[in-house]
């Protein structure tokens, strides 16, 4: 580990799925030496991409955890962080994003930029990472950069250009123009190791001059000394062409453009040079961390070894030799043998073992200096905390967790899998925020919480494989919510004489709707309700809220005011008020016109135009509105709001009605009101499933 | 509903002319204006003053996503609706949803004919009936008169009245009306035109009636706000 840090860098390779993600991935790896052979993505040896470690993955063809690795290029390190197309993953994605200093945008050269490269995109938007852009499958039929390029301007906003032009499309795409050297490179050996540099073919030579002078204008803008140059008409170096290029990149001002094809190794050596070029190091990126002791103030880190240490884990793995935590270092350096601060539990960790990953190979190393990517053995936290010099309160900041939105219960069959599914639990819920479980007493059910069917089908799945856990899963259930709708009033007095002490406690306030999932306020005065009861008040009303007194689904957006009350000097105590706000809330609640909310869903389908017709059909049945049509000329997004519920098996529905050539993405959108008509069957539901059970008592 | 109130009254209804009421089944409306003076604001005003008085609005939009034309709608809705309390507005909004539907298409790909195929089959389909189609970014300088003409023919056959926003040029001689004479050959074809016209630092909105115009009373001036781009009678 001998690099220097401006060498280093961190970057993600994001994309829509099956646009050549893993594929291009495992190029890169093969180029820079890090593997030795090239297993395709679904290919017959059956080992599957490297990248793609786990079981499943290689089954399916997709890749769900974010593996890190690295390699070296040109005196530089890459670390690559993999990160999986799925928006039900979306956790993941971001997560992996939050550690990314850059990426590679990769889009296929025939499907251009779809709906999914939008919502990744707008992801790394938010997170402020530079990228490029790399064009890949320009062997197939139909392949189009530029329109690729035009798209990229139009649909995601960026000022796209490109730095290539390709050398023949489709089954004739031999090689690329480089705009910046203005040489032809042609890609030899059965990898395409050897890079062979030529003159630009005769029939391309007015096109690369075209484009070439697009590129000199976009590039311009950000160097005064390249548009001397230009103005000038004096030769433009190279490297002027390149800082101009970088500065542009680094601003998120400019998305440089490069293609090829990563199955036919075209274009990969110019897309690694173009990472050392165009993609910032740890040192072009401000990072900010939190001060817990002071309000969560930012403070601005820097990728300074000798500075105090701040470095956050982002993910877990389980390996067979223990837990492994991926790390990433933003400020100081992580030695072997330190003691630091694990922030949020406020423990103690000496560091053990440091690793390096490479997929799923590993190698040792004393230390990880700071901006780096590496892995620690044997510490016990959660994805997400962040590891500090003892002393030093700073957190990286919080990420947003949004909650779960369905629900499935789980039963093992047999004691052995009882024991494995706790295991296999415990580790999926430290690995991923948006995946809960919990235990319900009254039904004796383990009930399992995430952002989608398929993510929890995808947990469903790994228990099997890889804990060996055989399983009863029930029917996926909706996470429904209720709020109130009014305002009203409560005034309730909790009283018991039964002998020995007695029990007082008169409460009188409102409760009305809140923005917020709930808030207390205590306008009682004069002492009415001594102060040391409204603590005991505030709890009784909190434990309302988890099960509503209609439907018993978790209550939310309620504001309870409390403005008067009594007390009695002997019979008042905490349990007393706490009842007393128990039973206040059940009075008000009612009177406070409660509405059940279920989740909505976002829904984008893309399917070829013959079948959108049976497509929207299909999302109407489903309760759905929708939103647009977008017209791409083969093929047609639909986007839809469609309520979660209604969703439930929706990609078989979806297969049959298009012979499988539909895509379909859902990401949770908002909660809304559930219809009175739907309402109705809602309850007639939950008064069966309650009905056995009670009778069974 | 809110539809009452005065922050969602039409505002063409104060200029003496319900717009929608005045244009019958296959006819043509046009904004005319430059290039970022505020016609799709104002297409998408319109378009929901329409659907507050239960028209179903289909809205057609060339080279944006579905996401941003519904930004749109979502952002000028709020303005309007500023003064409502929130949990109205929202299912005010959610009630509104149902009665818009956004079709985009690709600029180099869009076409009258592809424009009546889609509206023919999401019709025939039943999952929306339009009474009123925006449409933003069609280039009227493309097409015939007589392909215009069909087009009109159609809307009448299947009770459409059509919004159309018509992109002008700065230094462009124009008709005593204000009209750019490169429009002047469409003119006939349209029931109802609104120049925006920027002047200094506002932009004021103006109706060139049809033919009818001695019938009704003289057209007042409106404006937009250049901060919202929503239609205001008072000038900024």
């Amino acid at each position: 580990m001998n690099f220097e840090i401006k060498n280093v860098r961190n970057i993600g390779i994001s994309a829509h799925i099956d646009s050549g993600k893993t594929t291009l991935t495992e190029r890169i790896l093969y180029l820079t030496k890090r593997i030795h052979k090239i297993h395709e993505v679904r290919g017959k040896d059956g080992i599957g991409a490297t990248m793609d470690s786990m079981a499943l993955e290689k089954e399916r063809g997709i890749t769900i955890a974010s593996a890190a690795t690295y390699c070296t290029w040109r005196n530089h390190e890459i670390n690559i962080i993999d990160t999986p197309g799925h928006v039900d993953f979306t956790m993941e994605v971001e997560r992996s994003l939050r550690v990314l200093d850059g990426a590679i945008l990769v889009l296929c050269a025939v499907g251009g930029v779809q709906s999914q490269s939008i919502t990744v995109d707008q992801q790394m938007k938010r997170y402020n990472i530079p990228r490029i852009a790399f064009v890949n499958k320009c062997d197939r039929s139909g392949a189009n950069p530029f329109k690729v390029i035009g798209q990229l301007r139009e649909k995601l906003g960026h000022n796209a250009v490109a730095l290539q032009i390709p050398i023949g499309l489709e089954s004739g795409h031999e090689g690329i123009v480089d705009l910046v050297s203005m040489k032809a490179l042609y890609f030899e050996d059965e990898y395409g190791q050897k890079v062979k540099t030529d003159e630009i073919p005769s029939h391309l030579l007015d096109q690369a001059a075209e484009k070439r002078e697009e590129l000199l204008e976009a590039a311009s803008v950000f160097s005064d000394e390249l548009t001397e140059a230009i103005l000038e008409e004096r030769e433009v170096s190279e490297s002027l062409l390149r800082n101009a290029i970088r500065r542009g990149a680094l601003k998120r001002e400019l998305t440089p453009v490069l293609m090829g094809s990563a199955y036919k190794n075209k274009g990969m050596q110019p897309l690694l040079n173009a990472v050392t070029d165009y993609l910032p190091s740890p040192l072009d990126v401000e990072s900010q961390a939190l001060d817990i002791s002071n309000e969560e103030a930012p403070v601005r880190l820097e990728a300074d070894d000798s500075k105090p240490l701040v470095a956050l884990a982002f993910k877990l793995e389980d390996t067979p030799y223990g837990q492994l935590t991926y790390i990433r270092t933003y400020q100081g350096a992580l030695n072997k043998g330190d003691t630091v601060y694990n922030v949020r539990s406020g423990k103690k960790i000496k560091i053990g073992r440091i690793v390096r990953m490479h997929a799923d190979k590993m190698e040792e190393v004393s230390k990880i200096p700071a901006g780096f990517i590496g892995a620690l053995f044997g510490v016990d936290c959660a994805s997400g905390d962040t590891f500090a010099k003892p002393g030093l309160s700073l957190s990286m900041s919080s990420m947003y967790i949004p909650d779960p939105v369905i629900t499935l219960a789980v039963k093992p069959a047999d004691y052995k899998s009882e024991t494995n599914m706790s295991k296999a639990l415990n580790r999926f819920t430290k690995e991923d925020p948006t995946f809960q479980t919990h235990f319900n007493p009254e039904t004796g059910e383990t009930l399992i919480s995430g952002m989608g069917e398929l993510h929890l089908d995808v947990y469903l799945e790994r228990m099997k494989r890889e804990y060996d856990v055989s399983l009863h899963a029930g029917e996926p259930q909706v996470a429904y919510r209720e709020t109130i709708t009014r305002h009203s009033d409560f005034d309730y007095t909790h009283k018991k004489q039964t002998g020995g002490a007695g029990q007082f406690g008169r409460v009188i306030g409102y409760i009305e709707p809140a923005e917020t999932e709930f808030e207390f306020e205590n306008k009682v005065s004069g002492g009415n309700i001594p102060t040391i009861f409204i603590p005991a008040c505030e709890k009784g009303f909190k434990e309302c809220m988890k099960k509503g007194p209609w439907m018993k689904f978790p209550v939310t957006g309620v504001r309870v005011a409390l403005t008067d009350g009594s007390a009695h000097s002997v019979d008042s105590s905490e349990m007393a008020f706490q009842a007393a706000a128990r039973g206040s809330f059940q009075q008000a609640y009612h009177k406070a016109g409660p509405v059940l909310l279920e989740p909505v869903m976002k829904v984008v389908v893309e399917t070829p135009d013959e079948y959108q017709g049976n497509v929207m059909g299909s999302l109407n049945q489903r309760r759905g509105v929708i939103i647009g049509v977008h017209d791409e000329g083969i093929s047609t997004v639909i986007e839809a709001q469609v309520p979660l519920a209604e969703m439930f098996g929706y990609s078989t529905v979806l297969r049959s009605l298009t012979q499988g050539k539909a895509l379909f993405t859902m990401e949770f959108e908002a909660y809304k009101e559930v219809p009175s008509s739907v309402l109705k069957e809602i309850e007639k539901k939950l008064q069966q499933s309650a009905g056995p059970k009670t009778a069974a008592r | 509903m809110l539809k009452n109130t005065n922050t969602l009254q039409d505002p063409l209804k104060i200029m003496g002319r319900d717009a929608a009421a005045g244009i019958e089944n296959g006819g043509f409306a046009a904004i005319l204006a430059r290039a970022g003076v505020g016609k799709t604001a104002l297409l998408v005003q319109l378009a929901i003053y329409s659907m507050l008085n239960g028209k179903n609005v289909l809205h057609i939009s060339t080279g944006n996503p579905v996401d941003k034309v519904d930004l749109w709608y979502r952002e000028v809705f709020y303005r309007l609706a500023q003064t409502e309390e929130n949990s109205e507005k929202e299912k005010l909004w959610d009630r509104l949803l149902h009665r818009r539907f956004i079709m985009t298409f690709e600029t180099e790909t869009f076409s009258i004919d592809k424009l009546e195929k889609r509206i023919s089959e999401l019709m025939a389909s039943e999952i929306f009936r339009p009474a009123q189609v925006m449409v933003d970014g069609l280039v009227l300088e493309n097409q015939t008169e007589s392909r215009l003409n069909q087009l009109k023919d159609y809307a009448l056959a299947n009770r459409l009245i059509l919004w159309f926003t018509v992109r002008t040029h700065r230094e462009e001689p124009v008709e005593n009306s204000g009209i750019p004479t490169s429009f002047a050959p469409y003119k006939h074809l349209f029931e109802l035109m609104l120049l925006l016209h920027p002047d200094k630092n506002r932009v004021y909105l103006k109706m060139v009636p049809d033919a009818d115009q001695q019938k009704r009373q003289a057209s007042a001036e409106l404006y937009l706000d250049p901060a919202t781009m929503l239609i205001t009678d008072v000038p900024a």
